[in-house]
């Protein structure tokens, strides 16, 4: 009777632990993504082939501003940022100039020819001296209005919203010429379709102005006068391409009319030629962190590739070989 | 009789009988005591309902695993795609719902990331698409709010739908999401969607 009880504890025992093992194996292995039937991989499309890659030098600065939004070079090739109501001038290896603080974050810098610093403050311009100096507020465009990109070009100050879509010209002293988003066919290249808060702005070689139409996956060319001047840009996930709701975020061109781009979503750094013909990539989604999105992008004068990474408080230096 | 009568009389001329005026403050406050407390408890009763803690998906945390989809207590899963109009670009090429690599930009089902065809596609003017969430196909699977979150500005969000949560005491999905979004909130808060 008493082995009984033991044989039947022992049963009891063995299909007690047999329980507890099938769980165990039948419990999803919750940290494989590859339990994710709707799981959307990107990982084939970020991929970029090795050939494509350009042969560069790379450094990186760290950063000591944490949020940083915008970054800008002035003409002796000090680095402009700003973050945290307050503007960061650094040297081109990071040694810290100068930090003065601005009324609200500026969201776009451009430094003009005399070395003042133009800083957008959400919806209206203010004029900044090297040394920190506030010179002149502009008016501004319009109350809800939010400025993403300055362009400076010898008497002429572009200013792109990317609320309303619009780019707005100014004189260098502030006053108002014309806007190049209305009255233009929406089918049209140069209608500016800006879905959201990346809208970038930049002067080519010859003064010219180039705007990035974010929604239309296009970099858009005007002449002075306002009318279409030329256009490019392949909707593509392929590194040759654009693509997602608004890219390229950023854009800067170099002395010989070459374009730089920056992506979010796939986030890539890309060189194009002057006529828009892809030449390769910079710097792929492995350079960066995982969560960095829209890259700020300026030039030194050596010409140097700065890239802000916002999100890992970095300035990524390429110098192309 | 005419004692009786008198009597009946007497008892019958009471209702008419003037109330003075401390009887009337009398009544009159127990009535607005009993108005306020009859108030107060309804008062208390709504609060407690519209404050019982209910299941929400933060979506500063969502990872989008999948999970939502196939968790639910629910044969077809209480967790579903919102859609933030005001945070949408309208844009033609939409990351949440085109593939990637799509060829054609067009209502093609082999064009769509939805795999229950939940998101509608409407054209509004060129160059505008407006973007609507079919409640009735959505599993709450998140492929499209990943696809608007990596290309897009991230306009569409999964949220527990609370006409359709059961409110379990221990929600099946809370208990593996991965990322620890699903956190109980008061019910007057309802959602957390990002604007």
């Amino acid at each position: 009777m008493k082995n009984r009880i033991w044989i039947y504890l022992l049963v009891l025992l063995l299909t007690f632990l047999l329980i507890i093992l099938f769980n165990r194996l039948a419990k999803p292995d919750f940290e494989n993504p590859a339990q994710n039937p709707y799981d959307l991989s990107l990982d084939s499309l970020a991929q970029i082939p090795p050939e494509l890659y350009l042969p560069l030098d790379y450094s990186y600065i760290d950063l000591p501003l944490p949020q940083a939004k915008a970054l800008a070079t002035d003409s002796a090739g000090n680095l402009l940022v700003a973050g945290q109501q307050s503007i960061l001038v650094l040297t081109c290896e990071g040694k810290e100039l100068l930090r003065f603080n601005t009324p609200q974050t500026a969201t776009a810098l451009a430094v003009d020819h005399q070395q003042r610093i133009y800083c957008a403050l959400e919806n209206h311009l203010a004029l900044y001296s090297m040394q920190g100096d506030l010179l002149k507020t502009f008016p501004e465009l319009h109350p809800g209005a939010y400025i993403t990109s300055i362009a400076y070009s010898p008497g002429r100050i572009y200013l792109a919203e990317a609320v309303k879509g619009d780019v707005y010209e100014f004189t260098g002293d502030g006053e108002f010429v014309k806007s190049y988003g209305k009255g233009r066919d929406k089918t049209a290249p140069d209608f500016l379709n800006i879905p959201s808060l990346y809208f970038d702005l930049a002067i080519g070689p010859d003064n010219s102005l180039w705007v990035t139409n974010t929604g239309k996956h296009k970099l858009v060319n005007f002449h002075a006068d306002g009318s279409l001047r030329s256009y490019w840009g392949v909707t593509s996930a392929a590194p040759e391409g654009f693509c997602g709701c608004c890219n390229p975020t950023h854009i800067v061109l170099m002395e010989d009319g070459s374009f730089i781009t920056a992506e979010k979503g796939i986030v890539r750094i890309k060189k194009y030629n002057y006529g828009g013909g892809f030449i390769g990539v910079l710097a792929g989604p492995e350079r960066f962190g995982p969560k960095a999105v829209g890259l700020d992008l300026a030039k030194g004068p050596e010409e140097q590739i700065y890239v802000l990474e916002a999100e890992n408080n970095k300035i990524h230096c390429f110098r192309l070989k | 009789m005419s004692d009786q009568h008198s009597n009946k009389l007497k008892s019958g001329n009471t209702g008419n009988k003037k109330i003075g005026r401390r009887e009337f403050f009398k009544t009159g406050l127990r009535a607005a005591a009993l108005i306020s407390l009859g108030s107060a408890t309804g008062y208390l009763l709504s609060k407690s309902t519209l404050d019982d803690p209910v299941w929400q998906i933060d979506p500063e945390k969502c990872v989008q695993c999948g999970r939502c989809a196939t968790h639910c207590v629910l044969p077809v899963s209480a967790v579903k795609c919102m859609h933030v109009y005001k945070m949408c670009g309208y844009c033609d090429l939409c990351g949440g719902y085109f593939r990637p690599q799509v060829k054609k930009l067009d209502t093609g089902a082999e064009n769509q990331l939805c795999p229950t065809k939940a998101l509608k596609r409407t054209f509004v003017e060129p160059p505008y698409y407006r973007y609507d969430i079919d409640e009735e196909l959505c599993n709450g699977c998140g492929k499209c709010v990943e696809g608007c979150g990596s290309f897009g500005n991230g306009s569409l969000q999964l949220q527990i739908n609370h006409n359709i949560c059961t409110n379990c005491n221990k929600c099946a999905i809370a208990r593996v999401c991965p990322a620890g979004a699903i956190i109980r909130i008061p019910a007057s808060k309802g959602y957390l969607l990002k604007k």
